[in-house]
């Protein structure tokens, strides 16, 4: 009975010994990975940071209309937002190393995923650069043509082209990595449908007043009233 | 920048042999101005059978891509005229490489007066209809004379006209080069051949600038290299209307562009220099006949508040918080004046965020036509009543103003992060 006991205490300890044994490694190497991929992530962020610095990105970016980014980043510096992005991404790829060394099935399809997706990724971010970009400088224009034309709904007009092209953009992003497929394609519809419809009633009713002084010149065959005569050379 | 073998291009059209030497070259950069280019170039001829006959003269139309029948007034007179050239392509096919049609037809004109070793070459505008024979006269002499390299013309004007110049290109030309260039954007201009030998060396006009400142481009060159410039009264300028006119926003983009272009180009020159001086006149003033035209500034001022209202943003990029402040206080005014100061030092701004790249500079310089025209309406408003000779005055005081503020340009252009009131 005794040695009964005795066997079943040793199996027990024995199966805890060998699973802490099977178990310590695999925790010591997600530790070290975790450490290790911290302390790597720090560098490259480190290093990014000063590159950035002395590119003196964060003038730069808002020169170039990421003014969205600015207000998105902590402390409004897109640079402190990019070394953090990129210590965060090292850090991650870190945990998934070390979780692959519990022989977990999951992690290893979770990072191949992960690789896989990046190429698309990469694009989608790249098109919603570029939108914003565009976004910036044809707002922009739309509004000093607009103001010099003496058009009173100027902010409206160049509201709608940034909205119009950033809806662009995100949409084409969305479709490009798969996510919500049909529904996006309907809503980017509806959206821009319903910014132009907006726009052209907005329009229509503040200049209404414009547009039938024209026609009833037209009808009564009367010219234009003269400009200043101004010249301004 | 515009390579050896366009040059060589360039020189290659010239469709005519001219003759092998000529003391006066009068040119005319005739693309596209077939209505008025055959009055300009009789007016010419007449000037130097008058004034000239007995020297040795060749008159040039410049033209590279006329596509409305200009060539073919040209050929017509040319029947009738030995003296005239024509130089541009062999073919008729319009021309529409880099650089400009204005810059390529002005370089062949400099090159043909450099074959002949001119001792004086005229620039004329084949648009203006107001031209007198004896305009060639008073640009020759004081080069034939006087030994002046370069004469820049004054045009009587009514005096609310040419507001660009006066209340922008002038002041600012002034208080950059220190040289009192009245209507620096004159469109008309005479050149010693020291100065066109010069211009074909440095490539002055191998870049592409606009037809309504390659005279400013020209001026500026001319005093940074130390020649000596001078000024002659001359009649109203009538200029035929474009059949596709600018708007006042291109118009303002493509006179400052190349304007801040020659800041940006001059910087060691300027930057050195205190106060100005007046440049020598020759010929009588003349007085403009008839009553100016009506300006609306109530209309221009109401411009200026919407900039105020919508461009806050935009002007951010550009101007310190106190001017931006100013502007505000400004805005609330139905008739405010938008002071001398404040107005000086706007204009220098836009050098600085013209030179900064701080964005697309074509919207910069757009950006500045609500502010020009709260400029204007100030003007507008104090001197619609006053006679010319108060008028003249202001804008002399005007251009003081930018003088007394040029420390400021200089600090920002210096430190423009550091020196931002």
């Amino acid at each position: 009975m005794w040695d009964q006991i005795k066997d079943a205490l040793y199996g027990a300890t024995h199966r805890v010994v060998v699973g802490v044994a099977n178990f310590l490694p695999a925790l010591l190497a997600l530790v070290l990975a975790v450490l290790l991929s911290s302390l790597v992530g720090w560098l490259l962020g480190a290093l990014v940071g000063v590159i950035l610095r002395a590119l003196d990105c964060d003038k730069r970016l808002q020169k170039w209309g990421f003014v969205v980014l600015a207000e998105w980043s902590p402390k409004n510096s897109p640079t402190l937002l990019l070394r953090k992005t990129v210590t965060w991404t090292v850090v991650v790829l870190g945990w998934l190393v070390g979780l692959t060394a519990f022989g977990a099935g999951v992690t290893p399809q979770l990072i191949v995923n992960v690789v896989e997706s990046l190429p698309n990724l990469g694009t989608a971010i790249v098109l919603v650069l570029l939108g914003v970009l565009l976004a910036r400088f044809l707002s922009r224009a739309v509004l000093i043509s607009a103001v010099n034309m003496q058009i009173h709904s100027a902010r409206l007009l160049s509201l709608a082209v940034k909205w119009l092209v950033l809806v662009f953009a995100a949409a084409m992003a969305l479709d490009h990595l798969h996510v919500g497929g049909e529904i996006v394609r309907l809503g980017f519809a509806i959206l821009f449908g319903g910014i132009v419809l907006a726009v052209a009633l907005a329009i229509g009713l503040g200049s209404k007043e414009i547009v039938s002084r024209s026609w009833e010149r037209q009808a009564h065959g009367k010219d234009e009233p003269p400009e200043d005569a101004l010249k301004h050379l | 920048m515009h390579d050896s073998t366009a040059s060589q291009r360039i020189s290659s059209t010239v469709a005519t042999t001219a003759p092998a030497t000529a003391e006066i070259v009068v040119g005319v950069p005739s693309c596209n101005h077939a209505a008025t280019v055959a009055q300009v170039l009789r007016t010419a001829q007449a000037g130097l059978g008058e004034f000239f006959s007995g020297h040795g003269s060749l008159l040039v139309s410049a033209d590279v891509g006329s596509s409305d029948g200009t060539r073919g007034q040209v050929r017509t007179l040319r029947a009738e005229n030995p003296l005239l050239r024509e130089l541009g392509p062999a073919d008729d096919a319009p021309d529409t490489t880099s650089p400009g049609v204005e810059t390529r037809e002005l370089r062949m004109i400099l090159e043909q007066a450099h074959e002949v070793h001119a001792r004086a070459c005229l620039v004329l505008d084949a648009s203006m209809t107001s031209m007198g024979a004896d305009w060639v006269a008073q640009l020759a002499r004081p080069i034939l004379d006087d030994q002046f390299d370069m004469v820049v013309p004054y045009f009587a004007r009514h005096k609310l006209d040419g507001a660009i110049s006066k209340g922008i290109v002038y002041p600012l030309t002034r208080a950059l080069y220190g040289k009192r260039v009245r209507q620096p954007l004159g469109s008309v201009f005479a050149l010693s051949s020291r100065l066109v030998e010069r211009f074909l060396a440095r490539r002055v006009w191998d870049i592409e600038v606009s037809a309504l400142s390659a005279d400013a481009r020209a001026v500026s060159e001319t005093i940074c290299a130390d020649f000596a410039l001078c000024q002659v009264f001359l009649g109203p300028a009538e200029h035929a209307a474009s059949a596709s006119p600018l708007d006042l926003s291109s118009i303002l983009a493509a006179v400052l562009g190349s304007v801040f272009d020659e800041m940006n180009h001059n910087v060691s020159y300027w930057q050195k220099v205190r106060g100005s001086e007046p440049v020598r006149w020759f010929g009588t003033p003349v007085e403009i006949a008839g009553n100016p035209p009506p300006v609306d500034a109530h209309k221009m001022w109401e411009s200026f508040r919407l900039g105020c209202r919508t461009l806050q943003e935009v002007w951010s990029a550009v101007l310190p918080p106190a001017t931006l402040l100013a502007l505000k206080y400004l805005a609330r005014d139905d008739a405010a004046t938008l002071a001398d100061d404040l107005w000086a030092r706007i204009v220098y701004d836009f050098a600085l965020g013209y030179r900064l790249h701080v964005m697309n500079r074509g919207h910069l310089l757009r950006a500045l036509t609500p502010l020009y025209l709260g400029w204007l309406a100030s003007f507008v408003r104090e001197m619609s009543a006053a006679p010319s000779q108060d008028v003249e005055r202001r804008v002399q005081q005007l251009s003081m103003v930018y003088e007394a503020q040029k420390p400021y340009l200089i600090s920002r252009w210096r430190w423009p992060d550091r020196f931002n009131p």
